[in-house]
């Protein structure tokens, strides 16, 4: 009988396999993840304080599908002459076609003091532990790094109580996205006592055995019970590369289909490089929650022999302060972002257009509208685009008349 | 609101305000989303079962809903589940129209 393995039993690998069953595969399927945890949804590690994990499939349903799940196993390498996974304890699996969606590692800071206790990043379900622990341990908490995932933790102490500072290195939050929407961020967030140190990075940690203080680069010392480093992610490539299997600097390259240079190894998720239609400038990685079930599901496909391209708009969103944000697209810092006139810092749709093409759209808060106006994503603004930032014209109606041409 | 034989029909809107393709949320203790497919109106749970969206709010295609958080789809004529994130189905109530009133037939 033919065997899949697929290694990383989160969004790409748990997809994959339910996409591979549901397109008539009928080999063997072995899901290996070094997290003991049944799979389950990283997105609100950072946005619960409880502990409880979301699964990403009901229980019994790798049973039903019969997918075989191994978890708390670590994939420690892999012979690509026999096609051998190597697992803990001398136990090996021997495979015939193989999925790497072994994802992104949280990258930590190298400056001294990184490696004292309550020095944290958020990446897994043991992290989220941890990070739940120290929050219920009181501030003050000092978040390395504007990005979402920074801006969703630093949101979550803010609204238990804690003393909260961010330190971002760039001039706003958001740096990647325009300035109105990560200066809003800084708004909405300062708005709840949230402070910020801006342009600053961290030059060393101080304490006895857990961390006590951050001192920055131009000596500012910021007292600290606990720290959250989220400042990006590095792909895990290993086992590719020890198979042979090409990567770039983004990742484990693979084609629309998710086939690596090695005919039966794939890969899909976070680790993978992708050539997709929407990364203007080349391959990369695309770090979503959407995309990486999406991805899945088409590589699960095209594994299964019904060969699929993964082409669908990316799509990401954030929770801050019981605020949504939503983004449909991939916008480059060139294009031009066109906000609703109803926009406030709690409140807003908007619109990035390149060579007069909607190419992404964004809002907070706007669920309903944001569902919407991602219909316009890769139309032509043509004689709307006035219309886009006039208030008086009705979102919907306007929608309505784009999308039919 | 009146009974017969064990169906509790409730008013929950005019006809005019469920445009085809739109949502329309009953707001109650336990909100109702109500759809026009092609004329004929469904009504199922508003909440999605994956989170905390309301599915009135969702992105109609035919007779699909697509919840407007993190796209699970449902089928709004049987409340079936047809992608993840989300992975239970959402309960459904009949529905009937008498003149320009829409009622569904909810639980007291
Ligand atoms: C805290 C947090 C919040 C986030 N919030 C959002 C959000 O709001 N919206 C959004 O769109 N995205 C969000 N993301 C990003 C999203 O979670 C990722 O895009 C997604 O998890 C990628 O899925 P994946 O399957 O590619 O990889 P991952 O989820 O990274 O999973 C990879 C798995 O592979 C396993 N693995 C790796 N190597 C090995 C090995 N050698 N042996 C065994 N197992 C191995 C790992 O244990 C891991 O479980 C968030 C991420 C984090 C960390
Ligand atoms: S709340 Fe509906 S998909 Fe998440």
């Amino acid at each position: 009988m033919q065997h899949s393995a697929i290694v990383g039993a989160s969004a790409a690998g748990v997809s994959a396999a339910i996409a591979m069953r549901s397109h008539g595969y009928d080999g063997r399927i072995t899901v290996i993840d070094r997290d003991p945890h049944p799979p389950y949804e990283r997105p609100p590690l950072s946005k619960l304080a409880d502990r409880t994990l979301r699964p990403i499939a009901p229980p019994g349903r790798f049973a039903e599908l019969d997918i075989e799940l191994r978890l708390g196993i670590e994939v420690h390498g892999v012979d690509p002459v026999s096609r051998t996974l190597h697992l803990d304890a001398s136990d090996s699996l021997r495979v015939d076609a193989l999925l790497l969606s072994t994802g992104v590692a949280a990258r930590r800071l190298t400056v001294p003091g990184s490696s004292l206790s309550h020095v944290l990043v958020l990446r897994d379900a043991s992290d989220a532990a941890l990070l739940a622990d120290r929050l219920s341990a009181g501030g003050p908490l000092v978040v390395v790094g504007a990005g979402f995932i920074g801006l969703e933790i630093a949101a979550l102490a803010r609204e238990r109580g804690l003393d909260v500072t961010v330190v971002e290195v760039g001039a706003r939050p958001l740096q990647n996205l325009d300035e109105r929407i990560g200066l809003r961020a800084l708004e909405l967030h300062q708005d709840r006592g949230v402070r910020f140190v801006l342009g600053r990075t961290v030059e060393r940690f101080e304490g006895v055995g857990a961390v006590e203080e951050v001192v920055l680069d131009d000596g500012t010392r910021i007292p600290a019970a606990t720290v959250v480093v989220g400042v990006g992610v590095e792909p895990r490539t290993e086992l590719a590369r020890a198979i042979g299997v090409r990567t770039d600097g983004q990742g484990i390259a693979v084609d629309a289909y998710g086939r690596t240079d090695v005919s039966w190894v794939y890969a899909a998720g976070d680790v993978a490089s992708q050539p997709h239609p929407q990364l203007v400038a080349g391959p990369g990685r695309i770090e979503h929650w959407d995309v990486a079930l999406k991805h899945g599901t088409a590589v699960g496909a095209t594994m299964a022999g019904h060969p699929t391209a993964f082409t669908e708009t990316p799509y990401v969103w954030s929770d801050q302060f019981g605020l949504t944000f939503q983004m449909f697209g991939r916008p480059r810092t060139t294009d031009e972002l066109v906000m609703r006139p109803d926009s406030t810092s709690k409140s807003y749709l908007g619109f990035w257009l390149r060579d007069e093409v909607v190419v992404a759209v964004c809002g907070l808060d706007r669920p309903r509208d944001v569902g919407a106006a991602r219909r316009l994503v890769q139309l032509p603004v043509g004689a709307h685009r006035d219309a886009l930032a006039d208030g008086g014209i009705e979102l919907r109606a306007l929608i309505k008349t784009m999308t039919r041409g | 609101m009146e009974c017969e034989d064990h169906v509790t029909w409730t008013k929950a809107c005019g006809t005019s305000d469920i445009e085809k393709g739109e949502g329309f949320q009953l707001d109650r203790e336990h909100p109702i989303a109500l759809f026009n497919v092609d004329g004929e109106y469904f009504a199922i749970d508003d909440t999605c079962t994956h989170d905390e969206s309301s599915l009135a709010d969702g992105y109609v295609d035919g007779d699909v809903v697509e919840c407007a958080w993190h796209f699970a789809k449902f089928c709004i004529k049987t409340g079936e589940v047809l992608s993840l994130p989300a992975t239970c189905p959402v309960a459904t109530y009949a529905v009937k129209v008498e003149g320009d009133d829409v009622f569904v037939d909810l639980p007291d």
